[in-house]
């Protein structure tokens, strides 16, 4: 006989009595319905979760603090970093996780002047972002509000963007990508995989109308001329995502160790993406500019100006205290690590962990309900 | 440390006729209240989203603590204020009750370099939608607290949270990616 969903539920919560949780497990082994209807509560309990943790006070180790909200595909579960991220994103797969918010540029090593216009990712550092200096920045953009129509900054042309990923095999996605795919040891359970297809975004700047935004800010440094009308080009290569859904480790429970809730790691790759700075204008000119905007916190702007080398390197922001940059197997990574909610009878649930690291030009990431020590592991059992 | 409140009362029975009729003597409020308003700020906060009402409530859980102190063994001085503030919270959200009219998705300014960037979605106004005991209970338990403990906040019994924590997370879902239901005529 089928159950039904808050008896499921009291299940994933380890809330059931023990025979009782024994009679469900051994149901949910033969019973397809009552297996998928458990998938749709975790994911909802891990969509909530995650919109829930954007409510909790400042001082904790903030989460990210918008939830974007996307069409869910009927009958197609989000994976849980989805959930806290986005597929947005996700789809950048930490590679240009904050691209954008990186403001770290960085020409390839050492050669041709019209190559020093291309920007590639070659290093990942931490930046230590808290939610405090979120609330700085807005609260110094919020001064120009109203004043300023962002649409009339430029224009952006997107080829090849596709809504969401594709799922695909990992024969298919293989063959999509120009490296090897590494996929973590040891990891049990269910796995899907996604394609995100290589995409280009062109921007052309409104000199103008940018630079009077940044005297709006009080910014001394302003856009160079010869940036008007030019176009940045911003490539996004394939991107793979491999979704594990995994039951559990026990949340206390020593005697059964399947009946904790489902967990679920993402694993992702894909090539630098590119930006392209249009010709004749000056890279470090345009760093100059973003290091001195005037609604920088200092503690950024500090950290921005100590990045020792602006060649290669991308930064990560990491929210409050809980990222560092770590070495695993004398490679560069960095890890960010969330802890469970607060509350005084917290059932021994995980927090998440993120491992982001770059090896031979592919930027990799592993996330989800994990430790950091599990992170770390899986992360080395990726590397070659 | 909730307990069928039958088995409850019978053991505070057997203590009162053995025990002198006293209040807690050690019982230290500003120790209490030292050691437990972080938390119990905290924990309000996250729950009504307003700081001033977050001390009102605050102040009248703690003042309620005194007064049990004084009648009773509190042996879980944090753990009592806890459920009580929830309990205050819940009355708070009833008091409120649903708020499926107001506009819940703001959006974010148009950005000329990222026009893909989606609304930001307000989780509060989310949550304003939602029955009042649902919102009680999905809130309850994503800061960490046991069926029991929120069976003993909302009044519910507790092998009943199951079905309302599953139907509040479904909801609140169903809200935030689709807009609060029209208001239904009851004809």
């Amino acid at each position: 006989m089928c159950y039904e969903d808050g008896k499921l539920l009291e299940y994933l919560d380890g809330e059931c009595a023990p025979e009782e949780r024994q009679a469900v497990k051994a149901h949910l082994a033969t019973c397809a319905d009552c297996a998928a209807a458990l998938v749709v509560l975790e994911s909802d309990r891990q969509f909530a979760a995650a919109a829930l943790a954007s409510l909790q006070p400042k001082d904790a180790p903030c989460a990210p603090p918008v939830v974007e909200a996307t069409p869910a595909v009927a009958g197609r579960r989000r994976p849980a970093v989805v959930e806290r991220f986005g597929w947005g994103r996700v789809a950048a797969a930490a590679a240009a996780l904050v691209f954008a918010a990186s403001f770290a540029f960085a020409p390839v090593r050492g050669l041709a002047a019209d190559v020093l216009r291309i920007f590639r990712v070659q290093k990942i550092q931490t930046i230590s972002l808290t939610q405090a200096d979120m609330d700085r920045i807005g609260e110094a953009l919020s001064k120009g509000e109203g004043k300023i129509d962002l649409a009339s900054l430029g224009e952006i042309d997107l080829v090849g963007s596709q809504p969401s990923p594709e799922e695909t095999t990992l024969e298919a996605a293989q063959k999509a990508v120009d490296f090897e795919l590494a996929l973590p040891k040891g990891i049990e359970g269910t796995r899907t995989v996604q394609l995100q297809k290589p995409m280009t975004a062109a921007f052309k700047l409104k000199v103008d109308a940018v630079n009077q935004m940044l005297e709006l800010y009080g910014s001394e440094k302003l856009l160079p001329r010869e940036v008007d009308g030019k176009a940045f080009t911003f490539k996004v290569p394939a991107i793979v995502t491999v979704n594990y859904e995994v039951p559990g480790s026990a949340a206390g429970d020593p005697d059964d160790p399947g009946a904790g809730p489902m967990e679920f790691v993402m694993v992702g790759a894909a090539r630098s993406p590119e930006l392209v700075v249009p010709d004749g204008v000056d890279p470090l000119a345009l760093r100059e500019v973003i290091v001195n905007l005037p609604f920088l916190p200092d503690n950024i702007r500090r950290q921005l100006a100590g990045v020792d080398d602006w060649q290669n390197t991308m930064l990560i922001p990491t929210y409050g205290t809980n990222g560092r940059d770590i070495t695993i197997k004398g490679v560069p990574a960095v890890i960010m690590v969330e802890n469970a909610g607060a509350g005084p009878a917290s059932q021994g649930v995980q927090g998440y962990a993120t491992v982001i690291w770059n090896q031979d030009g592919v930027i990799r990431v592993i996330s989800g309900s994990m430790t950091e020590k599990q992170a770390i592991a899986y992360a080395e059992s990726m590397m070659r | 440390m909730p307990m069928p409140r039958g088995d409850t009362t019978l053991i505070d029975d057997a203590r009162r006729a053995d025990a002198p009729r006293s209040a807690q003597t050690d019982f230290d409020a500003g120790a209490v209240f030292r050691a437990e308003q972080p938390a119990l700020l905290r924990h309000l906060l996250y729950m009504t989203g307003d700081r001033a009402l977050a001390e009102d409530l605050a102040q009248e859980a703690f003042g309620r603590l005194v007064q049990a102190a004084d009648m009773e063994d509190v042996r879980n001085p944090r753990a009592w204020l806890m459920k009580v503030a929830s309990n205050l919270a819940y009355n708070h959200f009833r008091g409120e009750g649903r708020r499926t009219e107001r506009e819940i998705r703001t959006a974010a300014d148009g950005d000329a370099l990222a026009p893909d960037i989606d609304a930001v979605v307000d989780v509060r106004r989310c949550l304003e939608a939602l029955d009042p005991r649902d919102r009680a209970v999905l809130m309850l338990r994503h800061s960490g607290f046991s069926y029991a403990e929120i069976a003993d906040s909302v009044g519910l019994a507790a092998n009943s949270i199951g079905t309302t924590l599953a139907r509040a997370q479904r909801r609140f879902r169903d809200i935030y990616e689709n807009g609060p239901a029209p208001a239904r005529r009851v004809i």
